[in-house]
């Protein structure tokens, strides 16, 4: 009788282990996706204290939405929502000023995450971060396999048209490390866990909405509606 | 002849109803797990699952590994309920690189906490993962492949199993 039992008892331990297992990554995600800082020790999440003359911002800034995005430019989840996501908001909500989109950095996967973060941001210095974000996206490579890294970055540059000594001289200087150190230290304080992360701000002063992942447009679509509706 | 004798192996297990459930819920699990971490799978706000052409890859092979593991973790529960052998290794190999590295796709995407937790060497270990993530699922799959190889071995060849168990 025992005999009987015991592989029974490892096949329920098994299925019990799985299941926990299941549960506990779908709870991870779908609590991330209600984060609502109540710490008081974070500055107000508010238009004002996030969008800096610094931010890329893409939209009207006085939309009704701002949609935050805390991303790593060698996060492959990061550049599926660049190329996915992104461009059906933008063509849905932010041509129509509805939505603006800004951008932080929440350099996660490697040490040529920062670099990528300063050289986008030297970008932004000429107005042409979106442009510089939409190549590196686009040309994403693996994970610190050197893609990154600042002679590519710089080459990349010169493609798109940037002025090379400008933006080399930039990057070289390491003019933006505070902002890009600043803006990973607020997503920390946020407690967002990964890559993309996103901030929903609504311009009627209500908590913003927090969310964790490489959402597809219904799920955005959904928030956007229910905000402006 | 070979082939036809693998699928009897198969047909032996799953002619019981008990084992068609056990697999179809660890594939359940499984695909579930792994379509969330690969952030293909979503629940909340609403429930979405979405295939960008960039994961189909990595959703087909993981798919296959779910299937796998499914068949194979329940062939070793009926070896074990049936037969004095012991649990078949590779099925436990396969199935632990099979979870790794599938459930790595989003990887990346956690290095905060790995970062945290296991500091440069949880983000070396993603790195790792997820560079190395469809080779490593064809690996689990050959894996799984030859575990259920050996379990059609061991159902076929032993002489201790107890049919009416």
């Amino acid at each position: 009788m025992s005999k009987m039992k015991k592989p029974l008892i490892v096949g329920g331990i098994t299925a019990i282990v799985i299941a926990v297992i299941a549960v506990s990554v779908l709870n991870n995600n779908t609590v991330d996706t209600s984060i609502e800082s109540t710490d008081s020790s974070i500055s107000p999440l508010s238009f004002s204290s996030l969008i800096t003359k610094d931010t890329p911002l893409k939209g009207d800034p006085l939309a009704p939405i701002t949609l935050i995005e805390f991303g790593d430019f060698q996060c492959p989840n990061c550049g599926r929502f660049a190329r996915e996501t992104g461009p059906q908001i933008e063509a849905s909500y932010v041509e129509s000023g509805q939505v603006s989109m800004a951008f932080k950095h929440f350099t996660v996967v490697g040490p040529d995450s920062k670099i990528a973060a300063m050289a986008s941001q030297c970008a932004n210095e000429q107005g042409m971060f979106w442009e510089f974000h939409d190549t590196l996206y686009n040309n994403q490579g693996p994970e610190n396999s050197g893609w990154a890294k600042k002679d590519n970055l710089k080459k990349i540059a010169s493609d798109i048209g940037l002025d090379t000594q400008s933006f080399d001289s930039c990057l070289d200087s390491n003019k933006y490390q505070s902002l890009v150190d600043n803006d990973l230290n607020l997503a920390k304080q946020i407690e967002f866990t990964g890559t993309p992360s996103f901030l929903v701000l609504k311009n009627d002063g209500s908590k913003p909405q927090a969310l964790t992942g490489a959402y597809p447009y219904a799920t955005f679509q959904k928030i956007f509606d229910e905000s402006l509706n | 002849m070979k082939a036809v004798m693998l699928v009897y192996s198969f047909k032996q297990v799953f002619s019981n109803k008990f084992y068609i459930f056990l697999a179809a819920t660890i594939f359940t699990s499984f695909w579930i797990l792994f379509s969330v971490l690969g952030e293909l799978l979503f629940f909340s706000p609403v429930l979405v699952f979405y295939l960008p052409v960039d994961a189909i890859p990595v959703f087909v092979l993981s798919s296959i590994i779910s299937a796998l593991m499914g068949i194979v973790l329940s062939m070793n529960v009926y070896v074990i309920k049936n037969t004095k052998l012991k649990i078949n290794k590779s099925s436990f190999m396969g199935s632990s690189v099979g979870i790794a590295s599938g459930a790595c796709a989003s990887c990346s995407s956690m290095g905060f906490i790995l970062l945290t937790s296991f500091g440069g060497a949880g983000v070396a270990a993603s790195t790792f993962l997820s560079v190395y993530q469809i080779p490593l699922l064809l690996g689990s799959i050959v894996l799984l492949i030859w575990a259920y190889y050996s379990i059609h071995n061991k159902l076929t060849k032993s002489c201790m199993l107890n049919e009416s168990a």
